[in-house]
């Protein structure tokens, strides 16, 4: 056990993304007044940001950030046909309206990269319990105050990959790579295999 | 923008543990004994969320607060309600027959039953409706923000459909059982439709 755990951690013959925790369940509402659950992403790789839908100038390194791993997901990863979609959750509670334009200027087309949002008792709930992240509407400059980061979620509705601050300022490399490993684990983890991707997830760092 | 300089979750790096070689022996064995593998977490990620859930008796929910003792007793919760007409009774039933083959093991293992329909499970409802299935199960409910606070938190989304003539709905839910061990730390979630003796194998590890 201790030789077989040292050449894991030695050779590191698979990478894994950790286990972070469990994603929140929530039901929120897209730009057309439809219901969007968490288990409508059941089965799904699924990129999570979050931002104010009146965020223009800060959020073009956001925005930015997921049109380029959408396309390069697209581009550069086989997820074996699990689907890949990307949700930004707007956190001011907009109207359909406000949240269509929000979602247009974003460049999202809607379907595989969709804005959603809620009351704000929901979003206290879902955004900043679930996902721990933090957003508060009044600020003293008047404009809502956020921590920027994009969250990666499994099929299984497993955190995978948390990003904060600094991620949003460099680029979506790491987070196309991770998406990478997470299509290797769908792609290799199955029957005997699954057996050494679990001694993964317990003996190696993590990339 | 608020921005902190925080680290990434995924860049956290595996330090060794006492429990770990324990722990690495229960995935393993659940993965061996598992149609459908459950999800194990191995540092017990979510303790934090389960401060709303006792283990002890019927409860009332008063929010997710800080990790509670339960008892040294593994805790399965489920998200469930009385009029469930198929994934409700079938997965308690199952968790029952489990028990069964656990022997005294079963009394270090309970469950509870956190209702998504308040309006209609009151605690006394819900109490007697899992213990139908088991003497061992409790429930708990609470005001709906509460639940639905504690339910985010475990992954778990609940609705309630359109009332048909007769004012009868059912409710969609997510149908996962979570396992907590007996430090008050989420550990593993199954899918709907574990097999009970799969089940009976995973908790016999857990309780090992």
């Amino acid at each position: 056990m201790i030789v077989a755990a040292l050449a894991f951690a030695v050779v590191q013959p698979i990478k894994v993304l950790p286990r972070v925790r469990l994603a929140p369940g929530f039901a929120l509402t897209d730009s057309q007044g439809a219901t969007v659950t968490s288990e409508d992403a059941r089965g799904a790789v699924t990129l999570y940001t979050f931002a104010p839908s009146t965020c223009t100038t800060d959020c073009e390194a956001i925005n930015a950030t997921m049109a380029e791993v959408q396309r390069r997901v697209a581009a550069e990863v086989d997820l074996e046909g699990i689907p890949f979609q990307l949700i930004t959750i707007a956190i001011d509670s907009p109207t359909s309206g406000e949240l269509a334009a929000a979602q247009q200027r974003s460049g999202a087309d809607g379907t595989r990269w969709q804005w959603l949002t809620a009351d704000q008792i929901t979003l206290k709930s879902v955004v900043g319990s679930g996902f721990g992240r933090f957003f508060s509407l009044a600020s003293t400059s008047g404009a809502p105050s956020f921590d920027p980061g994009f969250v990666l979620v499994d099929g299984w509705g497993v955190v995978r990959g948390d990003y904060r601050y600094q991620t949003i300022a460099t680029d979506a490399d790491k987070i196309v790579s991770h998406v990478g490993i997470l299509a290797d684990e769908v792609r290799y983890g199955h029957g005997a295999a699954s057996v050494a991707y679990e001694a993964a997830h317990l003996f190696l760092c993590y990339p | 923008m608020k921005r902190r300089n925080t680290t990434d979750e995924t860049d956290r790096c595996w330090r060794p543990a006492s429990s770990v070689s324990r722990w690495s022996a229960f995935c393993l064995v659940a993965l061996r004994s598992t149609s459908s593998a459950p999800t194990c977490f191995r540092n017990g990620v979510s303790g934090r969320h389960t401060g709303a859930i006792h283990g002890g008796s019927d409860t009332r929910l008063r929010g997710a607060g800080r990790s509670e003792p339960f008892d040294d007793k593994v805790v399965l919760v489920y998200f469930g309600y009385t009029n469930c007409p198929d994934v409700c009774p079938t997965t308690l039933s199952d968790v029952a027959k489990a028990l069964a083959t656990l022997g005294s093991d079963a009394d270090r293992v309970t469950l509870v039953m956190v209702t998504i329909d308040p309006e209609r499970d009151d605690l006394d409802t819900t109490g007697q409706y899992v213990r139908f299935f088991d003497e061992r199960f409790h429930a708990a409910s609470g005001p709906i923000a509460d639940i639905t606070d504690v339910a985010t938190r475990y992954g778990v989304y609940f609705k309630a459909s359109e009332a048909d003539a007769s004012g009868a709905y059912d409710m969609e839910h997510t149908g996962s059982l979570l396992g907590i061990d007996t430090d008050g730390n989420l550990r593993i979630v199954w899918a709907p439709g574990v097999d009970p003796d799969a089940l009976a194998g995973d908790l016999s590890e857990l309780l090992s």
